[in-house]
């Protein structure tokens, strides 16, 4: 199946020196796909999805929608539409002078110029779907909790009718309780409209809920990709390992902690705090990151889907990472 | 001494007219662990406020209840009675590491200036020193000339540390400490608040939304709702046999990395903090609630051996 977003070679770079926080980059997104990609703070996940997202342009590579480069696609080609965005803090994300229903309308008009009555209309509809009371829908953000933000956000991205919602962090800034309501609803719009999603989450466990496919991002490159449920039982790159086995609850995965400059400038990015270092890592840019049983992993040493699975110590509820 | 370190009962506490604490009981023992888990809005930092003495500064002050350390009446302290207990004898780490140091000094001044305060005797400079080495920073002689932004979020955690521990306090009062933190970080500062507990003999209060983070690091655990505590006991037993239809409740919305089934999500959400209601606060969000829950008045019964909850259908719930 083609796919309908696809970065290629993408790499970003915020000023002249220092690493870049995407470095030469490569997905593709198939309809209806669920992707979640994960990695620490500073990992360049925000930064991939704001490229994916076409608000930010690429230093250098190619980010396509439905085969045309970003850079090809103009402000209000209906292309645009197709791919929307959801964000972590779901009040910034709105106008503040606006009811959620004008919000909703903005968007509505924007795209199809119906007329300001019909625009409410259907911003109403939208916003009732998402489950929110017609009370709800009259009131400006300070007024909304932070669930019903959230919901306001989805429903202004859904009035775009697009293929792939990019979510970055879209339940962080919310209670647990409130949080399980949100993921619910995605995963129903997943079912109901075939919506391909991209999940940024530093939450393993909400990657684990939303997506088939995961990606694990360390220092601007993907070091792992493999089906979410087996990265998660048997996670193949060090840094995996440790990002897994940190979560409380869990064990296994370790990481240097002492200070080794003389792998500063090494090609893996990793180096410096992977336990299994050896010599010959300095080739993993050339070494074929395919695994047998079909596993992705750039890493010269990676775990082999045969070890051990890192192993639950207790009951496990979190997965917060 | 017997009886626990810090003694919390029935504590209600008011700000601007609005109670924002209706009936918070925490108690925690002399090196012991608790976590207090609640969600926004659910008096968290507001118990924390309260047990340092800080609860002036926003307008607020306990107009019910009692509190107690090691034995001595808390709320009742004057300003120079607080004085010995903050920072001396209960420490206390922030949630935001970064808007509590002061930017444009360096970090070996900010602690030399806590250690002369809390600790006169002391050298200060060879104290800040030990302090820094005590939070597992590797070359304290460097770090002590840097400036706060000069560090990475996990490096100011340990700073904090450092400077809640300046005091020696028996208690350590963590609120939200690793909430901003990469889950590899959290690691590693959980484990070092482990360390130090047995290492000083120190008690730890963990506060906290993450019920995982509690269950891994802390002996005993209380669940707050709404500005009350609706259940409490040892860690293991409310998060594998909860009591509280909200304990049970806020498990069953948590993902989990081993199953990807539909999460059972709470309808409603947490009422906003200082909300006046009558009866059990989370009956308009409770499936087992009956007209009865909406009125009259809650106390904390026990279930078994040191776990309470306040629940008038407990019995009912659990079976």
């Amino acid at each position: 199946m083609t796919a309908i977003l696809e970065a290629r070679a993408v790499t970003k770079r915020f000023g002249v020196d220092g690493p870049p926080a995407v470095d030469g980059l490569d997905l593709a997104v198939a309809p209806g796909a669920g992707v979640g990609i994960v990695g620490e703070s500073g990992s360049g996940k925000s930064t991939l999805a704001r490229m994916l997202a076409g608000v930010l342009p690429p230093t250098s590579g190619e980010i396509a929608v439905g085969g045309r480069p970003w850079t090809a696609v103009d402000r209000r080609d209906q292309l645009r539409r197709r791919v929307q965005m959801i964000f972590q803090d779901p009040y910034g994300a709105l106008n503040p002078w606006l009811s959620a229903r004008d919000a909703v309308a903005e968007v509505i008009r924007f795209w199809d110029r119906p007329t300001r009555a019909e625009a409410r209309e259907r911003a109403s509809q939208l916003l009732a779907d998402m489950g929110l009371t017609a009370d709800a829908m009259g009131r400006r953000p300070r007024g909304l909790s932070g669930g019903q933000c959230q919901r306001v956000g989805i429903a202004r991205a859904l009035a775009c009718a697009p293929d792939v919602l990019i979510a970055d962090e879209p339940t962080s800034a919310l209670d647990v309780s409130v949080q399980a309501q949100i993921l619910n609803l995605l995963v129903a719009l997943r079912e109901e409209r075939g919506l391909a999603i991209v999940l940024i989450s530093h939450d393993l466990a909400v990657v684990r809920h939303l997506t088939e496919d995961a990606a694990v991002m360390y220092a601007g490159r993907i070091v792992e990709r493999a089906p979410t449920h087996e990265m998660f039982r048997s996670p193949a790159h060090p840094y995996t390992r440790l990002l897994v086995g940190s979560i409380p609850g869990m064990s296994g995965g370790e990481a240097r902690t002492a200070h080794d400059p003389g792998v500063a400038d090494h090609p893996c990015r990793f180096a410096p705090r992977c336990p299994r270092r050896a010599d010959d890592c300095i080739a993993v840019r050339s070494h074929d990151p395919h695994l047998p049983g079909g596993r992705w992993a750039e890493c010269v040493h990676p775990h082999l889907p045969a070890a051990a699975p890192v192993q639950r110590t207790q009951t496990q509820h979190g997965g917060r990472t | 001494m017997t009886g626990p370190l810090l003694d919390v009962r029935h504590l209600s506490v008011e700000v601007a007219g609005r109670r924002v604490l209706h009936d918070v009981s925490i108690a925690v023992d002399v090196g012991g662990s608790l976590g207090i888990v609640g969600e926004t809005g659910s008096g968290k930092s507001m118990t924390c406020r309260a047990a340092l003495g800080l609860l002036g500064r926003i307008g607020g002050a306990v107009v019910a209840g009692t509190a107690t350390f090691a034995g001595r009446e808390l709320t009742a302290l004057s300003r120079d009675g607080w004085r010995a207990i903050r920072g001396r004898q209960i420490g206390f780490v922030p949630q935001t590491s970064m808007s509590s140091l002061d930017p444009v000094m360096r970090i070996g001044r900010q602690i030399e200036e806590t250690v002369r305060v809390l600790d006169p005797g002391a050298d200060a400079r060879a104290r800040s020193l030990e302090l820094l080495e005590a939070v597992e920073l590797p070359r304290a002689d460097r770090i002590v000339r840097r400036h706060p932004h000069e560090l990475s979020g996990g490096m100011r955690q340990r700073v904090m540390i450092a400077l809640a521990l300046a005091g020696r306090p028996r208690l350590l009062i963590a609120d939200e400490v690793t909430t901003a933190l990469d889950v590899t970080v959290q690691r590693t500062i959980l484990e070092l608040l482990g360390n130090l507990r047995r290492q000083l003999d120190m008690a730890l209060v963990l506060v906290t939304h993450d019920l995982a983070v509690v269950e891994s690091s802390c002996e005993t655990m209380a669940v707050l709702y709404a500005g009350a505590t609706v259940e409490a006991g040892p860690a293991g037993t409310l998060c594998t046999a909860p009591s509280h239809p909200y304990t049970r409740a806020l498990i069953a919305a948590q993902p989990l990395l081993t199953d990807g089934g539909p999460l059972a999500s709470i309808p409603g959400a947490p009422p906003e903090a200082g909300t006046p209601h009558d009866g059990c606060a989370f009956a308009p969000r409770c499936s087992h609630a009956d007209g009865l829950c909406l009125g009259g008045t809650l106390a904390l019964e026990p279930v078994s051996a040191g776990h309470v909850v306040a629940c008038r259908r407990v019995r009912e719930v659990v079976r």
